[in-house]
């Protein structure tokens, strides 16, 4: 450990850091995850040997545009819509089982789903009752054994030369329905693991290119949607095959010892340049914090703070004194997908312009305490466990944002993308006849946190995903049952600031038809934001479920009626449609829909960056043109004075507004012991603390100091 | 005599290309941006200099005309389009804007595509404050939900006159299913509007435009066609006059990006944006044929941009169906072409300790650092300087002069130095990096689209630097045969004369023809199916009997798209028979569809229990126009009066400098064959032939450079 972590850091005896909180099970081993990519091979040494650095840039190239054109076959192929909007993955991975190339729509996955592939050569390889060979195909979707929730589906096919196994292809991503008890796969109300559906660590599924008859149908009939799930796993497999065929194709051409080197090396290499931006940097102890406000089951309070010491080319990220793990919801981390979320802040931000690889990871360490709900055990349910990951990214982003503020890399400064995650899966029989379950890429259009010197985009896709597609209407219409009656750019729903968060696009739709739909509701952030701002500048709004029930909406458009209004605001607001307005938390239960009912949702809007009374008066002008804010807004929050008959910006009279509000704020201010000594007062009802463990510093009864760091 | 011209006018030179009977005659100028008939008049007055005319006698006795044009593609760059207003279903007025979201990555460079943190969108075509929503809503099935109001309309239009706009683009939700609502507003804007009142206000009908789902792209595509249509029109029309001024009375022709041409009343401006590089694959295709080449990668690469395209044997065409323009997905069916960021002008630099090369590119201005205009970066061309592989004093025949010792200098400061590497090391290097990227994207271009061994793929080379890389990027290609062309550097204009009048019509469908739950052929389908098939000819006759065509020598080609239930991707079946009857003819529609999924995918792929859909219909009516033929030529096999001299070139740190035998390529007689390494060069490009690779001219003139 560095200096820093030894004098502020405090482990402690009993509690799993670095690793996960589960033991070993009937089919999975927990050590497989954190032991790093395994040693060199003779081969991969030879070939490493020969190969230049011009080699190996070539070798990165050609080995990634055989991914990529996987991804692009894979997509194709694949009707789940998460699959098709980007939450997917094609790999290939050394003989060993470490990612090396990677094309994804969402970067966690090129940091999971490969423990499974360690475990069959480890455990299956050599046993006479399953073995190893040529055209196999494996299949796995299990958390435990190192993958995210059971709706993530992965196939693996190992690739042999001349009798010599020297790589795996993967394919995978977001499935959908899983024959959890929830329809479309997330079960906010899961307790165990048991009520998520259909749990496979890795089991051989086909041999010889083919998957087995037998084991194919009773796939597709343990879930709700067989003809989907049938048609995205043959997709797998033909995407696997093709990855197969064109990696051979590289062996043939550059020799083996070469092309096993170069996935080898490019690992290393990608770690190297890590450590050396690393080394940039300013060395320090940073700290970030979030709570959550929902378990599943129930609404409940629980604590992800998260600590960073950055000292010389490495950097350790340490999530202690987190809330403890429930039996009441699937919000439960497991290690590695902690680990592994790192990376959505990590590739697209902190290490920008590197190669987005699993080596960029090597230089950190991630200790997170368990059991907890950020590294929890194995019974609990975990299909929301990125809900509490995700707590961790965030705040890594808002202290990556402090350490990159004074370095070369200033550009990468910004508050999170949005994480305010509401999610409906809607079910039923669509219009064309087909059962479907699944949420729509709506999901993929959040707001992006506030850069630095822009503005965050606003609708620019999912937390996860770099690459996500929001789709289109029409194609939603054709599709799942429910009818979108508007797609927005919402309203007083971003982070203020200097410069502004992006707002996300909100979906509003109903219920359709006779048989109406189900709708399962998932997500938190219903009262507490995940979405910082940063450097002073406002959170991204909190977005709880929105329901209106019994509306009179059919009605008002059969007879040509003008709907009034335009967006989640103005319904929120003017009330305009008859009905039953419920607001509740986004953990809901699978419920029916009748037509005219309707779904109102988003997944949030980014943070702001900097303080409001710094904005451009003429930026403020525009929010409020273009419908992003309101009259209100421009006037309390940023101060904005226009001149009454123009309309134009006052500039004098805002300067002048802006003078008075911070006069304002120097009056209401507080010394930072006087603010101590009146927040630490302070303490949440004891039912939102049901969850939260021991008040104020979540600990188990036996350990006595506080777990957060120690400050001297 | 008859005399057929093509002009292909791009970013940097305006190319013609002259049929004379049996000869060709080649002419080139620069792109006059500010107004782009005068390169086209200089281009083609540097032509028939070539046969002894002037260019007023050559356009009185021209058969017929060819043109390829930028003027939309400037027009977009500069956002200099016509002033339009939106009409939209309400609740859907930010479709555009949102774009499916990763719009702000669409049209990007690989390298800046992933940068989510530094994401921008694009310029808007149409601002928010000109897209006004009209409450409607009709259902996927065609269903009215909600019925239009007029004077909802009315309100709507009369705002967006009032900000000035001078054309609306009309797109409503499922309109490709049910127009209804689409024309009603149409009908108003008519009867409120006539043209006594506001003048020519044009209204732009999705449903006309573009009938296939995909709000957005199909939005996008309307918005350019209607964005593009005025300035387009004026310039034709003004080209036309100017023609009609110089004695030329034969039809005009424009070459359109969907692969064929047509006359001008009959095309949309957004056909004509970015036509060159589909008439190339044109082009290519035609000249496949004649050289027994069935399987053709096309690599032109120029001083900015390396453009790949694909003929596959036995598919009538690659189609891109929802290609990017400018920043924008739309809806058209565009002859596939790939532009990959790498040419003679891209930056070599060293980053993080690894050399890269491009995307920046130092273009034609300031260049190169050889061309001594200002620039200092080293470029690939600046490599091929050092190599030895560019004469500095025959670059371009000698119209442009070199200085090697500023490429020298450039890539021993910002390459050799860095990287601990000698010049030549350095240089090499580059020059292995770009081969390999371009090489390698021609890989994965030719393994996706066609799903085929790039093995059974003969390249195409053209552009000034195509001939000069071939064998390096076709190397990583893996592919062993590359063919130059006596005309490549005005490929694209010759590409034009080998098109035909061809119009398209796209149908977006949703017809089941295999129940995935019960398991049988759908024969309830056929009427459904006849009757769009019905719709697209109708307008297919209209259309060629305007263009002047029996409908006889006409030649009709239905596509089926057809994908497994609910899948978004479809695979184009060439229809056996227009209409279907039976059972028997869809059976045999499906298990097309069937077996041409399991030769792209794999046979464990098929899948026909999730049911079979057509999603879409596509019919292609193409009129047939003369071609040209290369000409045959006495094989005489000798070379040596080609010889123009040696001179040390580096063929890689084992070969070191080696005296490279010279030849020029215009001396040279069909038959010739000749082991690497070489050179040979001519006016427009040198061929690089280094060893294990041979060169030969075949009796057609081309010349052929084979891995041995």
């Amino acid at each position: 450990m560095g200096r820093l972590f030894d004098e502020k850091a405090r482990l402690f005896e009993g509690l799993v850091y670095d690793g996960n909180a589960f033991g070993k099970g009937p089919a999975w081993d927990p050590s497989l995850l954190k032991e790093g990519p395994a040693p060199l091979t003779e081969l991969e040494r030879e070939g490493i040997d020969r190969l230049s650095d011009v080699d190996l840039e070539l070798m990165r190239h050609k080995l990634t545009s055989i991914v990529e054109e996987a991804r692009d076959v894979y997509m194709s192929l694949s009707i789940s819509e998460g699959i098709i909007t980007g939450d997917m993955n094609c790999s290939i991975f050394t003989a060993s089982g470490d990612p090396a190339v990677v094309a994804t729509g969402i970067y966690f996955h090129s940091l999971l789903n490969y423990t499974q592939v360690k475990y069959i050569n480890k455990y299956y390889r050599n046993d006479h009752t399953v073995g190893l060979k040529d055209g196999d195909i494996y299949f796995f979707n299990d958390e435990l054994g190192g993958g995210v929730h059971t709706f993530d589906m992965f196939v693996a096919m190992p690739i042999f030369y001349e009798g010599e196994l020297i790589a795996w292809a993967e394919v995978g991503g977001h499935q959908g329905d899983s024959g959890s008890v929830s329809p479309g796969g997330f079960s906010p109300k899961a307790t165990s693991r048991y009520e998520e559906g259909l749990h496979i660590c890795q089991m051989r599924i086909g041999e010889n290119d083919e998957i087995r008859r037998d084991i194919f149908e009773f796939m597709c009939g343990s879930v709700r949607n067989p003809f989907v799930f049938g048609s995205d796993l043959k997709a797998r497999v033909a995407t696997c095959i093709r990855i197969r065929q064109r990696f051979l194709r590289e062996v043939e051409r550059r020799g083996v010892a070469t092309t096993v080197g170069g996935l080898r090396k490019i690992l290393t290499s990608t770690e190297q340049m890590a450590r050396d931006r690393l080394r940039e940097l300013n060395d320090g102890v940073y700290r970030a914090v979030l709570f959550n406000d929902d378990v599943g089951r129930e609404p409940g309070l629980t604590r992800i703070p998260t600590t960073v010491f950055k000292e010389g080319d490495e950097m350790t990220v340490l999530v202690q004194s987190v809330s403890p793990e429930n039996f009441a919801g699937s919000m439960h981390s497991t290690w590695h997908l902690v680990r592994a979320s790192l990376g959505v802040y990590l590739f697209s931000y902190f290490f920008r312009g590197l190669p987005p690889n699993a080596g960029l990871l090597e230089p950190l360490r991630v200790l997170v305490e368990g059991p907890s709900i950020a590294n929890s055990s194995a019974e609990v349910a975990h299909g929301e466990g990125t809900s509490i990951s995700a707590c961790v990214a965030q705040n890594l982003h808002v202290v990556g944002s402090k350490i990159l503020f004074d370095s070369p890399y200033r550009e990468a400064v910004s508050s999170p993308h949005s994480r305010n995650l509401l999610l409906y899966i809607f079910a039923g029989e669509n219009r064309r006849g087909y059962q479907t379950a699944n949420f729509t890429g709506t999901a993929n259009a959040a707001g992006q946190g506030a850069r630095y010197d822009l503005d965050g985009e606003s609708a620019l896709g999912f937390y996860w995903g770099p690459f996500t597609d929001s789709g289109e209407v029409e194609d939603i219409d054709s599709r799942l049952p429910q009818l979108v009656l508007g797609r927005v750019v919402e309203k007083n729903n971003h982070g203020y600031g200097k410069t502004r968060g992006g707002a996300p696009l909100v979906e509003i739709s109903t219920a359709f038809g006779d048989r109406g739909c189900m709708m399962t509701s998932r997500g938190s952030a219903d009262k507490l934001s995940h979405n910082p701002g940063v450097f002073g500048g406002y959170w991204g709004p909190p977005n709880p479920r929105f329901v209106i029930r019994n509306t009179n909406v059919m009605q008002l458009m059969a007879e040509g009626d003008d709907l009034k209004f335009a967006n989640q605001y103005e319904l929120l607001t003017e009330r305009p449609l008859e009905g039953e307005y419920l607001i509740s938390s986004s953990s809901g239960e699978t419920q029916k829909f009748d037509e005219g009912d309707i779904f109102v949702w988003s997944l949030g809007g980014g943070g702001g960056y900097g303080d409001v009374l710094e904005r451009d008066p003429e930026e403020v002008l525009l929010d409020l043109q273009s419908g992003l804010i309101t009259q209100e807004v421009a006037d309390k929050v940023y101060g904005l004075v226009l001149d009454p008959e123009t309309r134009e910006t006052d500039a004098e009279g805002t300067e002048k507004r802006r003078g008075e509000m911070r006069a304002e704020r120097l009056r209401a201010g507080k010394t930072f012991d006087e603010f101590t000594k009146y927040w630490s007062k302070q303490k949440p009802k004891e039912e939102i603390l049901k969850y939260y463990g021991h008040w104020p510093e979540p600990r188990l009864e036996e350990y006595d100091k506080p777990f957060w760091g120690q400050y001297r | 005599m008859s005399l057929r011209i093509g002009v292909d006018v791009g970013g940097t030179f305006t190319d013609v290309f002259m049929q004379r009977d049996d000869e060709v005659y080649r002419g080139k100028s620069d792109t006059t941006h500010y107004d782009l008939k005068v390169g086209f008049m200089n281009a083609a007055r540097s032509a028939v200099e070539r046969f002894g005319s002037t260019l007023e006698d050559a356009l009185r006795s021209a058969d017929s005309i060819v043109y390829s044009t930028t003027v939309g593609t400037n027009a977009l760059i500069e956002r200099k389009g016509s002033k339009l207003g939106l009409i939209t279903t309400k609740g859907f007025e930010d479709t555009v804007y949102v774009g499916r979201s990763r719009n702000w990555a669409d049209g990007l460079s690989p390298e800046t595509k992933y940068d989510r943190g530094r994401a921008q969108r694009p310029v808007p075509i149409i601002p928010g404050e000109r897209i006004v929503g009209v409450q409607e809503r009709i259902d996927n099935l065609g269903r009215v939900v909600a019925p239009i109001r007029d004077d909802d309309i009315l309100e709507k239009v009369q705002y967006l006159v009032d900000q000035g706009v001078r054309g609306f683009v009309v797109v409503t939700l499922n309109s490709f299913v049910n127009p209804v609502h689409e024309q009603r507003v149409r009908d108003v804007i008519r009867r409120q509007y006539p043209e006594s009142y506001l003048g020519h206000m044009p209204v732009y009908l999705s449903s006309e435009i573009s009938p296939q789902s995909g709000e957005y792209r199909r939005s996008m595509t309307v918005i350019l066609d209607a964005y593009l249509r005025e300035i387009t029109e004026e310039h034709l029309l003004r080209l036309t006059e100017d023609l009609r001024d110089l004695g030329y009375h034969k039809p005009f022709f424009v070459a359109k990006n969907t692969g064929g041409v047509s006359s001008l009343s009959r095309s949309q401006a957004l056909h004509l944006y970015g036509s060159s590089p589909s008439a190339t694959v044109v082009g290519a295709d035609h000249l496949g044929k004649q050289v027994e080449r069935h399987n053709v990668l096309i690599a032109d690469m120029g001083g900015t941009s390396f453009d790949v395209g694909l003929v596959v044997e036995g598919r009538d065409r690659v189609h891109e169906y929802d290609p990017i323009i400018d920043r924008y997905r739309v809806q058209i069916p565009f002859v596939a072409h790939w532009s990959i960021g790498a040419g003679g002008g891209s930056i070599a630099h060293v980053e993080n300790g690894v050399l890269k090369v491009g995307p920046e590119s130092a273009g034609s201005n300031p260049g190169p650092a050889c061309y001594a205009r200002g620039g200092e970066s080293p470029t690939v061309t600046d490599a091929d300087v050092v190599l030895g592989y560019i004469d500095p004093g025959y670059f371009l025949g000698g119209r442009i002069r070199l200085d090697e010792e500023r490429s020298r200098r450039a890539i021993e400061e910002k390459v050799a130095r860095p990287l601990g590497l000698s010049i030549e090391e350095a240089a090499w290097n580059i020059k292995k990096i770009v081969d390999g990227f371009m090489g390698q994207e021609m890989y994965r271009i030719c393994a996706l689209i066609s799903g085929q061994d790039p093995r059974e793929f003969a390249v195409f080379a053209l552009g000034g630097a195509g001939a000069v890389h071939a064998t390096g990027f076709s190397d990583f290609a893996d592919v062993k045969q590359v063919a130059t062309f006596p005309f490549g550097s005005v490929f694209g204009a010759f590409s034009t004369l080998s098109m035909d009048i061809l119009q398209s019509y796209e149908k977006t469908a949703q017809i089941g023809l295999f129940a995935w739950d019960e398991r049988e052929y759908l024969t309830d389908s056929i009427p459904h199916f006849n009757e769009e098939v019905r719709g697209l000819l109708e307008a297919g006759r209209e259309d060629m009997l305007e263009e002047g065509f029996d409908l006889d020598t006409v030649r009709l080609q239905l596509e089926v798209h057809m994908s497994y239930g609910q899948q978004r991707h479809s695979i184009p079946i060439i229809a056996p028979k227009t209409f279907l009857e039976t059972a028997e003819d869809v059976k045999q529609l499906c298990d097309m569809f069937n077996e041409a999924y399991g030769a792209n995918f794999g046979k464990g792929a098929v899948y026909p229990e999730a049911g079979i859909e057509v999603v879409q219909l596509r019919l292609s009516a193409t009129g047939p126009l003369p071609k040209f033929r290369l000409g045959s030529h006495s094989v005489d096999g000798d070379a040596s009066g080609a010889l123009k001299g040696r001179r040390q070139v580096y063929w890689g740190p084992d070969a070191g400098y080696v005296e490279t035998p010279v030849y020029q390529r215009e001396k040279m007689g069909a038959g010739a064959e000749l082991a690497g390494p070489i050179l040979c060069e001519s006016e427009d490009t040198v061929t690089v032939v280094p060893r294990h690779w041979r060169f030969r001219t075949d009796e057609y003139q081309v010349g052929w450079i084979e891995k041995i």
